[in-house]
């Protein structure tokens, strides 16, 4: 039994300090998320009726299920760069193997095959070499975004298809596409906290070194990471299309971003090692409601961008004002703290 | 690994980065010039305008703008962090400057310094923000990003800026020795920045953040001080830098800077800094970095491949890249 993996779950279950504060920061991104619906609301009244909530989600689908497969790579102290380039990159690979062969089931099936290898790649490098994550999937989102553009001239490719249709399918607003996208985080929460993958996970962005020492098969596991978060792209590739009846080549661009800026407003630190699936949810969902409340405003790029990022700094600023205060009154609740424990080793290794 | 912002370093990231320059470090640092020297020759032999003065010469110009972003950059990574806001500034910098002095009448050295001033103001606010709040330099850093490009695109109104004043353009017209005025000042500011960082306190205490930031705290260094300034110098080259991209170009339009970031992430990687520990990186290489980068998509455009292609074929040769230096290293070490 590795140590590290019992001192995440320690700090995990770790005793709280103030109630009061852990309720207020636990509620923090619901309230802003529902003042977020209510301000956007006011100004706009007509934004808001019986289907908002089901459109906000669906509209964002592919960035909530790219989250998914975030949150695990940061939590294992990795950080992926290349989602936003990778979709749109995999979705014009299936509209070109669409057109030419008519099968959409085909392209589905290159387009998985393609994230899959990538991810692979990604997680040999990362794993296997002890490639800096950043610098790697920086390199795939630079020539990703490239050929993505060049493989049709830049155009869009039209694609239809049961598979797509159904996705979007359902009643008021309730799409499939919806139901996906829970089934992910339900996935992606278990795969966390009750499987092998989610305690290794976080004992590898916890602390790699003592990870490796305790036994834990790092590159495997690296591997793995790497592997999941490129199926969330697929799938994320796959909602895109059927969002946008057509494969576009910059159908994902600064989706990454968007994906670490929900991880982060979901608590998870860039350094790893702990984090919670639902709180990333949230996450998104929050980026998701400022996003499509801003352009229900039928703002200009200009604003919509100059808001967007105001909005994130402030967003961040409150939930990591709470976050600290939290763990503040934490620390002092208990004698040691996990953090302070593994700083204090490397103080005696320095 | 990410970015790493405290935490326990890596064992060899520590031993590299205490004390002195070892004789592995010897070879590490030659591993991206001797990349370089070979991609030289092999685009020497391959094109035949390759290696020409004039072609030479323009590779080193359109170095310029990111060479500059990327000082900063280096500055800002050495310390762990990351600053993703240097392309918007880079615009906004250079969209106030020429706003001022086309629509306000403006002098040009007043509008110039307000325009280099606008972007030290986003470097503030950087470092203000991520130092005093403790939120992660990356998300700090994109919020700017749209906020700082959504300002400039404000300023720009959809449309863009035409700027034919000498003070602009003189930069890439004037040559001595027939290398252009930027380029000099880029080199120049590579000079400063070596000796701000080799020769000074502020250096040393960069680099001892870097290395370990508890361990700075510690030793009572002003950790948080020293991290604004090194943001707020961040701001100020992408300032300067957008100063020289009006000057180099002559019309500011929206896309200018959008994407430099990562341009002069990947000089500043390309150069071997360590992005898992900060701490440990030369200024100097970051220059042969963003030349190695410049080369690469000099090469591209004689060879004739398609636009398109051409950003697919640059990131896969900069992974190469980076992958060649890594096995250097491995070998190195």
């Amino acid at each position: 039994m590795s140590g590290t993996a019992l001192s995440t779950h320690a700090r995990a279950r770790r005793p709280r300090g103030s109630m009061l504060l852990r309720v207020v920061e636990r509620s923090f991104l619901v309230v802003a998320i529902a003042l977020l619906f209510v301000l956007f609301w006011r100004i706009s009244p007509a934004w808001m009726n019986g289907q908002t909530v089901q459109f906000v989600v669906a509209q964002s689908a592919p960035l909530e299920v790219v989250t998914v497969g975030m949150t695990i790579a940061m939590i294992s102290g990795n950080i992926d760069l290349s989602p936003g380039s990778m979709l749109s990159l995999s979705g014009m690979v299936m509209g070109l193997v669409y057109e030419r062969t008519a099968s959409l089931w085909l392209g589905l099936l290159v387009g998985l095959a393609l994230c899959l290898l990538v991810g692979a790649a990604t997680g040999l490098l990362v794993g296997r070499l002890r490639m800096s994550a950043i610098v790697v999937t920086l390199a795939t989102f630079i020539w990703a975004a490239g050929l993505a553009t060049a493989i049709n001239s830049a155009n869009a490719i039209q694609m239809t298809g049961s598979v797509l249709r159904v996705l979007n399918a359902g009643t008021s607003g309730w799409t499939v596409a919806i139901g996906v996208v829970v089934f992910a985080y339900v996935v992606g929460h278990l795969l966390l906290v009750r499987t092998k993958f989610g305690k290794y996970s976080r004992a590898i962005g916890g602390n790699l070194e003592f990870a490796r020492r305790a036994g834990v098969p790092v590159q495997r596991y690296v591997l793995y990471v790497f592997l999941f978060m490129s199926l969330t792209i697929w799938i994320g590739t796959v909602m895109s299309v059927a969002q946008l009846g057509a494969a576009q080549p910059l159908a994902g661009s600064g989706l990454e971003l968007q994906a670490i800026v929900a991880v982060v407003i979901g608590g998870t630190r860039l350094t790893g090692g702990e984090g919670s699936m639902w709180r990333s949810a949230l996450g998104a969902l929050l980026l998701a409601v400022l996003g499509q409340g801003l352009s229900s405003l039928g703002l200009s790029d200009a604003y919509y961008s100059l808001w967007e990022g105001v909005a994130v700094i402030v967003v961040l600023a409150l939930s990591v004002v709470l976050q600290r205060a939290v763990r503040r009154g934490a620390s002092r609740a208990t004698a040691i703290g996990p953090r302070a424990a593994v700083e204090g080793t490397s103080l005696e290794v320095a | 690994m990410a970015v790493r912002m405290e935490g326990p370093p890596t064992a060899t990231g520590r031993r590299r980065g205490s004390a002195g320059w070892s004789a592995s470090e010897v070879g590490l640092r030659l591993g991206i010039v001797l990349i370089a020297a070979v991609l030289f020759v092999a685009f020497a032999l391959t094109s035949s305008s390759f290696a020409t003065l004039g072609n030479l010469r323009n590779v080193l110009e359109q170095t310029t703008v990111v060479g500059i972003v990327a000082i900063g950059e280096t500055v800002v990574m050495l310390t762990g962090g990351i600053d993703l806001s240097v392309g918007s500034s880079v615009l906004l910098s250079s969209v106030v400057m020429a706003d001022l002095s086309i629509n306000h009448g403006w002098p040009a050295a007043p509008a110039i310094l307000v325009g280099i001033l606008a972007g030290l103001a986003v470097g503030l606010v950087n470092g203000l923000v991520s130092v005093s709040l403790g939120i992660e330099p990356i998300i700090v850093t994109l919020g700017t990003l749209l906020a700082a490009g959504g300002l400039g695109q404000i300023l720009l109104n959809n449309s863009w800026f035409t700027v034919r004043s000498r003070a602009f353009s003189d930069v890439a017209v004037i040559s001595p020795a027939g290398v252009p005025l930027m380029v000099w000042a880029m080199l120049a500011l590579y000079l400063v920045a070596m000796l701000l960082m080799y020769r000074t306190t502020f250096g040393r205490t960069i680099y001892a953040i870097g290395g370990n930031r508890a361990a700075a705290r510690l030793a009572g260094l002003a950790v948080g001080r020293r991290l604004v300034a090194v943001y707020a110098l961040s701001g100020l080259l992408a300032g300067i830098a957008g100063y020289f991209e009006a000057g180099q170009l002559g019309i500011i339009s929206q896309n200018d800077g959008s994407g430099m970031e990562f341009s002069a992430i990947l000089a500043v990687l390309i150069g071997g800094l360590s992005v898992k520990t900060g701490g440990v990186g030369r200024i100097e290489k970051t220059l042969v970095g963003a030349i190695v980068a410049g080369m690469i998509a000099n090469y591209l455009v004689l060879r004739g491949v398609p636009g398109a292609y051409e950003q697919a074929a640059v990131g896969a040769l900069i992974l190469a890249a980076v992958l060649g230096d890594h096995v250097l290293r491995r070998g190195e070490s």
